[in-house]
């Protein structure tokens, strides 16, 4: 069964409650929407008797047992721009332009009536006040005989019972890794339930809490490599170096324990520009962010939490953090940061990096291919020999990239360096470059072909700036 | 145009770079002196720092 909510205001998702069997609890389902569609939300499509993978997951293996009878389908709202209508032969219209062009998401509504958000993707374009840079991936959804395709992250409520915030981190998380990635196997909530356990318990049982070595757990079952993070060990970078993971294009779980909660970050607000001039050196990207986007499964997706506001937290509230790396990435963030923190005190043969008076680092990890992607993008600013090499050095598939950029062409959103790391190098790895180099001359280590070393100089121009690397993220500021 | 000839070396990507000029250990024996006194230590104290963390944590429930 098919129908269709036009929304003129967002008071208009209250009318849901006509359309939803009161099971699925459509009071809840019509607050949440209220308080964060955005105003580009002009239509619903409501799909009833739908088979959702992730909640079959647990009605197998869990509600399905109970006394209460519940329902073993779910609804799927969709979300579309303004423009389209459902006719009575149940073809979908656009006014203008293509279909797929207004497609902005969709939202499963489970029958557990205390929390009964399930699997949800919405783009951007969906969240009333969703800014800054985001973490996504492409989503695929068949309705009506129709494919529509969204970007977005994964988000869905706990279940209270079988599954609690960390379970629900650990599935947005997991489920971003198998759409983006071919290589990741798609894992169902209920699987992430039983991942889990150390031993199984014959089926799903109500959680009592899950611990942070258990979502580690999860996370390597997944093969993922967890690498966890705690303030009170890292205090004056750990922030930034969450920061440079999330930059990095991986979604990072967060740990609040004063609040017994998890989230997963993906993303960051808007750069604040004029942030870095009374900041004394060195001067690090991250301290020009103010705010991060989360997903927390008591909210819609897409939340920005900042540095003063405490409601819900503020993002001291984060007091660890589980980086889930894919496989060949053995150098960490801190070493990066005391490699090129060394380089910027002690200088390196032949190079001066002097000319970058207040010189502000980002890194990150992107991979050789995006990186290669970038560098041909930006050849017409790049010096003949310096394009040559970095198109043609063998590299390995991530790769730590290094941006300094003076303070005032920072402003601007340009770079003045590209180093490049080896993201396979050993942590104590004396030489970790692949490449370093300043205005005039580059440094390259050729650690794949021939380990050969060596200098050579820009026999056509200098290397002054280019556009700042945003490969890895979705921006929307 | 730039003329290209071979620098004798045994890395075929670096050995077309006209003026490439490859390291002697003694070029960067300086450094890497810095690098195993300064950089290195520091390091391994924050992988060191950051294991007794894990460790500290793994216990804290979440709900």
């Amino acid at each position: 069964m098919h129908s269709w909510l036009n929304i003129n205001s967002n008071a208009d998702v209250e009318k849901l409650s006509a359309e939803i069997p009161e099971s699925y609890n459509p009071t809840e389902v019509a607050r949440l929407l209220k308080r964060s569609l955005s105003p580009e939300v002009k239509g619903i499509l409501i799909e009833s008797e739908y088979v959702d993978k992730d909640y079959r997951s647990t009605y197998y293996g869990f509600y399905s047992k109970k006394g209460l009878r519940y329902s073993s389908f779910c609804i799927r709202l969709h979300f579309f721009r303004a423009g389209v209508s459902l006719t009575p032969d149940l073809e979908l219209r656009s006014s203008s332009g293509r279909l797929e062009e207004h497609y902005i998401g969709y939202m499963v509504v489970r029958p557990t009536p205390i929390a009964p958000i399930g699997r949800t993707v919405l783009s951007v374009h969906a969240r009333a006040n969703a800014d800054g840079a985001i973490i996504d991936a492409n989503h695929h959804v068949h309705v009506l005989g129709y494919r529509f395709e969204v970007r977005g992250f994964p988000f869905m409520q706990q279940h209270t019972d079988i599954s609690i915030c960390a379970h629900a981190a650990c599935w947005s998380i997991l489920r971003h890794y198998s759409q983006r990635y071919r290589r990741y196997a798609e894992f169902a909530v209920g699987d992430i339930t039983l991942m889990a356990s150390a031993t199984n318990p014959g089926g799903l049982i109500p959680s009592r809490g899950l611990r942070v070595e258990q979502a580690c757990r999860v996370f390597s079952q997944a093969t993922l490599f967890p690498d966890i993070y705690t303030r009170d060990e890292f205090d004056e970078n750990f922030y930034r170096l969450l920061n440079a993971y999330v930059e990095s294009g991986f979604p990072v779980f967060g740990a609040l324990h004063e609040k017994q909660h998890a989230i997963t970050i993906i993303g960051h607000g808007k750069v604040d520009r004029e942030a870095l001039d009374n900041v004394a050196a060195p001067l690090y990207a991250w301290d020009a962010i103010n705010s991060l986007v989360v997903i927390d499964d008591n909210y819609m997706p897409y939340l920005t939490i900042d540095a003063l506001n405490p409601n819900p937290y503020t993002i001291s509230d984060i007091d660890t953090f589980i980086v889930p790396l894919p496989e060949k990435i053995y150098f960490p963030a801190e070493a990066v940061e005391g490699q090129v923190e060394g380089l910027l005190a002690k200088g390196f043969p032949r190079l001066d990096w002097t000319h970058l008076k207040k010189p502000v680092i980002r890194y990150f990890i992107t991979t050789s291919a995006n990186l290669r992607k970038y560098i041909r993008e930006q050849s017409s600013a790049l010096p003949s020999e310096l394009f040559r090499t970095l198109i043609e050095i063998a590299l390995p598939q991530f790769v730590w990239v290094v941006q300094i950029t003076d303070l005032e062409d920072w402003k601007k959103q340009r770079a003045n360096t590209i180093w490049v790391l080896d993201a396979t190098a050993s942590a104590l790895d004396e030489q970790p470059f692949f490449l370093l180099h300043d205005r005039k001359t580059a440094f390259v280590y050729d650690r794949g072909e021939s380990t050969v070393q060596g200098w050579f100089a820009f026999d056509d121009k200098q290397f002054e700036f280019i556009s700042e690397f945003r490969g890895n993220l979705t921006y929307r500021q | 145009m730039v003329t290209r000839k071979s620098v004798k070396t045994s890395s075929r990507l670096l050995g077309r770079i006209n003026n490439f000029v490859e390291a002697k250990p003694k070029d960067l024996r300086a450094h890497v002196e810095n690098v195993r006194k300064d950089v290195i230590p520091r390091i391994k104290d924050k992988m060191r720092q950051k294991e007794k963390g894990a460790e500290r944590v793994k216990t804290y429930k979440l709900f």
